[in-house]
């Protein structure tokens, strides 16, 4: 081994820590992108192979009204229809059920199954106990989920509202669904893990129990080409559409929770590039300025390389090694990391979701960690070129001194003479770190932006946050007004559901709506969606966040959610179809789950084919619980309730999960800071030694010794956190981009966390301070004077 | 056949050298035309008060700066105008430097600091034996294990001795040698230099504060003020001495 190998060995095994930061910033690095890749490939994995298991539909069709299941038995669909692979019907039902003991009502969706065959389509995976026995079987599968946020388990049973009343089922299996791995509740678009109830249950029991002839409303289809899929969605609309029965599919990548699950593992992608990429960023700096430090407090040893007759590119290369054999432990902890990081990831994530089956997908993720490596490398090489290039304008005059003044001043800076006008601002302890941050402005320049770089972490975090809190909040009070949706079985007579509410002791008022599933469509694109459609009339207990400040006027237009909008790319004056009609957007809606269409109270009737009727209302009550049992026991056709607190809670007990996850990253977001701010002050403390040796031998009390390190470190942390400020709100504003396609989120930064992140700043800068100022302290005199010691 | 007329070269030629740096606006004459001979296997040693120019002409003859104008020939070569990439051969194959602070390799060993010397000449063929063998000439030949800070302050200078002497280089020039030690101490360092200039043959230009150092040397020479002289001069009174002029 060369003596300079052995020396770069040497060095790094006694500058540990130094060493250590950037092992930690390039290794978290690959460990982020890398980690979060390859945990993204593998539920990506686990993913596909649990709906390969369960046979997982391309396409699902719903039938406004129920149909005939003779109507696509005979003659059979796939002589009818082209493309189709695989099928089978069922009743989709929404309702609700109580738990055995329990008087608290729950939302459920009932799915009326063959009972004497698994289905064909959307099985069930069934995580404890049998299919049902037999068709007749008054037996009901639950969904995991629920299950377990309500302690059931098989024999307990559970009671379901059929319109008039409660029935009771026992629970013989325990089931995973591809179609509730987020359990996402299909009116709010938001998951629902522990108060959303879904239940399988014989095709004829659930017949019975709400009254139904020998129907369906669902067809569940798998396709043989799924590029010819939307030719086949328009052949089944064309054959089974009539004038009572409105047609519309969703395919798969479209249902709530698929598009739930593609918003999430797509947001995992982003934030593994963004985190990523901003630790590299992170790392780069602290690579370039220990570099440089290093070549800096060098600076002698390099004079006398020089003066050896060294070649100047070999003492510049023997710097780039420094940096580049941190590279190569950093790629190696980062991919160690990256492993255990995906490892855990995945297996948190599939936990919560009650993924039965996972799988790996470490062909997949490869790339990726090729990526991480090469780009890890690779600028670990470049980073460490450009910081040691220094080393090769440094002559060997510089042997001659042991504290060769590198530093030129000629002039006082523009700040310390402005500041220094003002009293308690002149001492020498505030003008030596000025002219340290001046002297240099283009690395300060990098220092700062680095610096606000490392706490974007920490601002970006609790500015999503609280803009989510706040859209909540602003949705929850300002847009939805009533406490308690009614939804019905059937549709009634508008006046009729209005005045048998009113009835009721709790409740105090009443605005009746109209909703349904439509296709709607973009003339002359290829972009169809299955969506919701709800007609209001000037309602009171429903705002609309409306752009433009449009207002919901009759005739043929349509006022479209900003991601249904982006979904169609359409936007106010375009056009789109549902059915035969044409419809002018009239405005586009920004509130909180954008999927919904609205229309007119009688544009959305004559659409649906529902003059003068009604499907459900808006109420406000005295007491919600109270409310809820008069509504179901009201003899109205009462499909299920919707409680808006329950929603809110729900909302925000998944939010406590995704909060904790965010606190999670704010930590590594201060320790980053907490990492960098100690860099940035020690090193340059250590890359100055002689000159805090000079004011220890002039008799520097400790507080002088902060003073002088602290004022410096504060001007960096401060001028960081108002850099971290704008680009914090940049960040916070993209990042609600990011999320746009899932729901609508506007920025909204509490002053609070401005302060937290200066603050956040300021502690960080402390524990650097403190550092630096340890270990001048602990510099010995004698032998910094006599040879000089640092390395 | 050997032409007798022909005149005697000189190992180290300085012909009225100047030399002016500039300090921002200031611009300061180190040297105001400095002219000094050196033969072969001489031990000069230049002494002077601080700010007299002795370290700026040892760094035109030793390879680390150029003239200003004027004409620095060593070992026949004239290594006024040349590169920064020739001085640096200049100084990797003729010269051993040796400075004031040792600047020793901390987290090196004493060998391996000597060592340096030939992995910046790309010279490695058996350094260890060949650090060893310039150690032991210096007297550390048992302490080449030892890191710089288990040394004292005569023997790390012997090591920076040790690694101007490993490339066997014909000259070597120091800058302030014993300015770091005590006299004792710089007694030996200056005997174990004037050993190698005997024992040798190495050329020696030593500047120095230190007038002890001076008794070992054949050719003594005093600065002042940017000019060398044979005697020494007085702040005071304006300079009397003979300069000395290139032949």
């Amino acid at each position: 081994m060369t003596i300079l190998n052995r020396k770069l060995l040497r060095e790094l095994k006694t500058s540990k820590l130094r060493s250590s930061l950037i092992i930690i910033a390039l290794g978290l690095s690959i460990a982020i992108y890398a980690g979060f890749m390859l945990g993204y490939k593998n539920i990506e994995a686990s993913f596909d192979l649990s709906e390969e298991e369960t046979n997982y539909e391309d396409f699902r069709v719903s039938f406004s009204n129920y149909t005939a299941i003779a109507n696509i038995t005979s003659p059979e669909i796939t002589t009818v229809i082209d493309n189709i692979a695989e099928y089978d019907y069922r009743i989709w039902q929404p309702s609700a059920l109580k738990v055995e003991g329990e008087a608290t009502e729950f939302t459920a969706y009932i799915h009326g199954v063959p009972g004497d065959r698994r289905p064909i389509v959307n099985d069930v995976y069934m995580q404890k106990g049998e299919y049902f026995t037999s068709d007749n079987a008054t037996e009901v599968l639950v969904e995991t989920h629920f299950a377990k946020a309500q302690d059931l388990d098989l024999g307990d049973t559970i009671e379901i509202f059929s319109g008039e009343g409660f029935v009771e089922y026992t629970i013989v299996g325990i089931i995973w669904s591809p179609e509730y791995t987020y359990v996402t509740n299909r009116l709010t678009m938001l998951p629902d893990w522990e108060n959303l109830g879904a239940v399988w249950m014989p095709i004829k029991q659930t017949q019975a129990l709400f009254g139904f002839g020998d129907v369906f409303n669902e067809l569940l289809v798998k396709v043989e080409n799924k590029e010819l899929i939307d030719t086949t969605i328009n052949s089944i609309i064309d054959e089974y559409q009539t004038e009572n029965t409105i047609v519309s599919a969703t395919k798969k990548e479209d249902e709530p929770d698929t598009y739930m699950k593609n918003a999430d593992v797509g947001f995992m992608d982003d934030m593994s590039i963004i985190f990523g990429l901003m630790v590299l960023i992170i790392a780069i700096f602290v690579l370039y300025d220990t570099i440089s430090k290093v070549v800096e407090s060098q600076r002698n040893y390099i004079g006398v390389m020089s003066s050896l007759g060294g070649n100047k590119w070999k003492i510049v290369f023997h710097y780039v090694k420094f940096g580049t054999l941190l590279g190569v432990i950093s790629s190696v902890v980062g991919v160690i990391f990256a492993l255990l990081l995906s490892y855990e990831f995945m297996h948190a994530y599939t936990d919560i979701l009650q993924l039965p089956i996972t799988d790996t997908d470490y062909g997949g993720a490869l790339p990726y960690f090729g990526i991480a490596i090469g780009v890890g490398l690779l600028i670990t090489v470049v980073v460490s070129f450009l910081s040691a290039l220094k080393a090769a304008s440094i002559t060997p005059r510089e042997a001659m001194s042991s504290a060769y003044v590198q530093q030129v001043y000629t002039k006082k800076p523009l700040p310390e003479r402005v500041l220094t006008k003002v009293p308690g601002f002149k001492s020498l302890a505030i003008r030596i770190p000025i002219r340290g941050i001046m002297r240099n402005k283009r690395r300060s320049l990098l220092t700062f932006i680095t610096y606000g770089l490392s706490m974007l972490i920490v601002f970006g975090s609790l500015g999503f946050v609280n803009s989510f809190m706040h859209q909540m909040d602003y949705y929850y009070n300002d847009i939805e007004k009533q406490d308690i949706s009614v939804y019905l079985v059937n549709p009634i007579n508008q006046t009729e559901l209005n005045e048998g509410l009113l009835e009721l002791d709790q409740v105090i008022k009443a605005e009746t709506f109209v909703n349904g599933y439509v296709q709607i469509s973009v003339p002359e694109t290829n972009k169809t969606r299955s969506t919701e459609v709800y007609g209001y009339d000037n309602p009171t207990l429903r705002s609309f966040n409306m752009k433009d400040d449009s207002v919901i006027e009759p005739g043929n237009y349509i006022y479209l959610g900003s991601i249904l909008a982006k979904f169609l790319d359409v936007e106010k004056g375009s056009e789109v179809e549902i059915g035969d009609t044409t419809f002018e957007v009239g405005g586009i809606l920004q509130e909180l789950m954008d999927q919904t269409a609205f229309l007119h109270y009688e544009t959305a009737q004559e659409l649906l084919g529902l003059e003068g009727l009604s499907t459900g209302a808006l109420v406000e009550v005295s007491d919600v619980n109270l409310a809820k049992v008069e509504i179901l026991e009201s003899g109205l056709p009462v499909a299920f309730l919707i409680v808006k607190s329950e929603i809110y809670d729900a909302f925000m007990t998944m939010m406590q999960a995704v909060i904790g996850i965010i606190f999670i990253v704010i930590f590594v977001g201060l320790l980053v800071v907490a990492l960098f701010s100690f860099n940035t002050v020690v090193m340059d403390v250590m890359s100055r030694e002689m000159e805090f040796v000079n004011f220890r031998t002039l008799g520097a009390k400790k507080r002088t010794l902060y003073k002088v390190i602290g004022a410096q470190g504060l001007i960096i942390a401060f001028l960081g956190s108002l850099a971290a400020i704008p680009i914090g709100y940049l960040g916070v504003r993209w990042f609600n981009t990011i999320v746009e396609e899932m729901m609508y989120i506007q920025t909204k930064i509490n002053l609070s966390s401005f302060l937290i992140t200066i603050a956040t700043g300021l502690v960080a800068s402390f524990i650097g301070i403190w550092a630096a100022v340890r270990h001048v302290r602990k510099l010995e005199l004698v032998d910094v004077t006599r040879n000089r010691v640092n390395t | 056949m050997i032409n007798l007329s022909e005149k005697k070269e000189h190992l180290i030629e300085v012909k009225n050298v100047q030399r002016i740096f500039s300090m921002g606006e200031v611009e300061v004459q180190a040297l105001k035309g400095a002219n000094l001979t050196i033969d072969e296997g001489e031990f000069v040693v230049i002494l002077g008060p601080s700010g007299s120019g002795k370290t700026t002409l040892l760094n035109q003859i030793g390879g680390i700066d150029t003239p200003t104008s004027g004409e620095v020939i060593v070992d026949g070569k004239n290594i006024t105008d040349y590169s920064s990439d020739e001085l640096t051969e200049h100084r990797r194959d003729t010269i051993g430097w040796i400075f004031q602070f040792f600047n020793l390799i901390p987290s090196l060993t004493a060998s391996e600091n000597v060592g340096l010397a030939l992995e910046m000449a790309e010279d490695m063929e058996d350094w260890e034996i060949r650090a060893q063998e310039a150690l032991a000439l210096v007297g550390l030949g048992d302490k080449g294990d030892r890191f710089p800070a288990q040394l004292s302050g005569g023997e790390q200078q012997r090591v920076a001795i040790a690694r101007a002497l490993v490339k066997k280089p014909k000259i070597i020039v120091a800058d302030e040698p014993t300015g770091n030690l005590d006299w004792k101490t710089g007694l030996e360092v200056a005997q174990v230099m004037k050993n190698l200039n005997q024992e040798e043959g190495i050329t020696f230009a030593v500047v120095s504060h230190d007038i002890s150092i001076s008794e070992m040397a054949n050719q003594v020479l005093y600065m002042h003020d940017g000019l060398i002289y044979d005697k020494p001069q007085s702040a005071e009174s304006a300079p009397s001495a003979k300069k000395v002029v290139t032949e």
